[in-house]
């Protein structure tokens, strides 16, 4: 009695993860697979930034990292976002920049003046969704030296991307086991979706880099 | 009336049971590149590849090096007239080595050489032409698993065409995967309603998603 129950139980609860995971990370999978596909066509869109420029004094800090430095004129310029200092400033200035997925902060400072320059480029929704993709706040394409996701909203969105991850890897686990199950029903279906999947993968992974 | 409505309501849910069967079972391996790659890049997480260097003979015409070993003409190009420029010598070499894969090199010659890389999942050669001594060294790179998924991750993206076959393909597969995984949760959200015992269930963890989505979009965007 025992032993016929068991599979009956980890059937229905293996089919509960699949759909309350599903629903959970819907709006994720959503975001994540459009972007990819607009990532993939930036032909499909011509999305020019909105470009504008202010100044403003600040107070320079004496001491402290560049990091602490950055977000003490941050909070004088009022603006927030993750911090990418890329270790080439100019004699006589402090240049940053402030990043979030719609907006490019540009800030330098002449330390002469302490003349801030604050240049906002406001981007469009197709290349915030571009951004969205890909804000992890450590790409190697920021050119850092020093990678840090310094701003909680990055560090927020970065463990999102490892969640929604582990949940398409828990989803397809759950899938393949209902796909398991439904073999009696849909043996030639079943058998034939999952291995042309394998199929193109492997061709993909292993069969192109043995071309020549 | 009622008995043909049941009857299209039944066919319309097996319809959509085996769509979402058969499609997720095709997408399984595709969705597993995606995540674990995911994991990787949103960490920095990049294994050094493995490279071995070889050196072979490479007769090159003189003819070919007339437009682009010349500084002075090839400073003066445009991007667009410096590739035209370099593009019979690139062809050259690629034929010669019978390279396959994704090409990045402008075929222009300074010093005395030339380089381009060519790369498809899982290998990245680089080669560096003498056209003095009429040699190539090519450095191979093998990227292993985690560098193949990361390549298969990363490309065709935004910041070039695709030019080889392979890196057009994988984008077509690429894109349905993106198409599929629509279809699936529009599927599963059909099918999740009509199981009568995880709607409430169903309800409060839709909301929580969506909740928790707005939030971090919003602290994002607007906090």
């Amino acid at each position: 009695m025992e032993i016929s129950r068991q599979p009956a139980s980890i059937k229905k609860w293996n089919r509960r993860v699949h759909i309350w995971l599903g629903l959970y990370m819907v709006l994720f999978l959503w975001v994540f697979s459009v972007s990819g596909l607009f990532m993939n066509h930036p032909g499909w869109f011509n999305a020019q930034p909105v470009r504008t420029s202010v100044e403003q004094t600040v107070m320079m800090p004496e001491a402290g990292t560049d990091l602490e430095k950055a977000t003490d004129i941050m909070d004088q310029l009022g603006i927030t976002g993750e911090v990418l200092i890329r270790g080439n400033t100019p004699d006589g200035q402090f240049n940053f920049t402030c990043v979030r997925p719609h907006l490019r902060q540009f800030v330098s400072v002449d330390l002469t003046t302490s003349n801030a320059t604050l240049q906002l480029v406001d981007l469009q929704l197709i290349v915030t969704l571009g951004d969205l993709h890909t804000f992890t706040g450590i790409r190697g394409i920021y050119r850092e030296p020093n990678s840090i996701r310094d701003w909680l909203p990055t560090r927020i969105w970065s463990f999102s991307m490892d969640a929604v991850a582990i949940g398409v890897i828990l989803m397809v686990l759950t899938s393949l086991y209902m796909g398991w199950q439904r073999l009696k029903v849909h043996p030639l279906g079943s058998m034939a979706s999952f291995a042309l999947g394998i199929i193109v993968t492997v061709y993909f992974m292993w069969g192109l880099p043995w071309l020549g | 009336m009622v008995t043909a409505k049941r009857t299209f309501n039944e066919a319309l849910d097996r319809f959509t049971r085996q769509l979402h069967l058969y499609g997720g079972l095709f997408l399984c391996p595709f969705l597993l590149i995606f995540a674990v790659s995911t994991i990787q890049l949103n960490h920095g997480w990049y294994q050094p590849p493995d490279g071995t260097t070889t050196t072979v003979g490479l007769p090159i015409p003189a003819e070919m090096l007339v437009g682009v070993t010349n500084r002075q003409v090839t400073d003066d190009m445009t991007f667009e007239e410096r590739a035209a420029a370099g593009q019979p010598l690139l062809d050259h070499i690629v034929e010669k080595l019978k390279l396959q894969g994704e090409i990045a090199g402008a075929g222009v010659v300074r010093n005395g050489r030339t380089m381009l890389n060519v790369a498809r999942p899982g290998l990245v050669k680089r080669i560096e032409v003498n056209v003095r001594t009429q040699e190539a060294t090519i450095t191979e790179l093998r990227q292993g698993l985690f560098g193949t998924l990361r390549y298969l991750h990363l490309n065709p993206g935004p910041h070039r065409q695709p030019q080889w076959i392979g890196t057009t393909a994988w984008g077509w597969i690429a894109d349905a995967t993106v198409y599929v995984t629509l279809l699936l949760t529009l599927s599963g959200i059909y099918l999740w309603v009509l199981v009568r015992e995880e709607r409430k269930a169903g309800i409060v963890v839709l909301g929580a998603g969506a909740v928790s989505f707005v939030a971090v979009l919003y602290v994002l965007m607007i906090g």
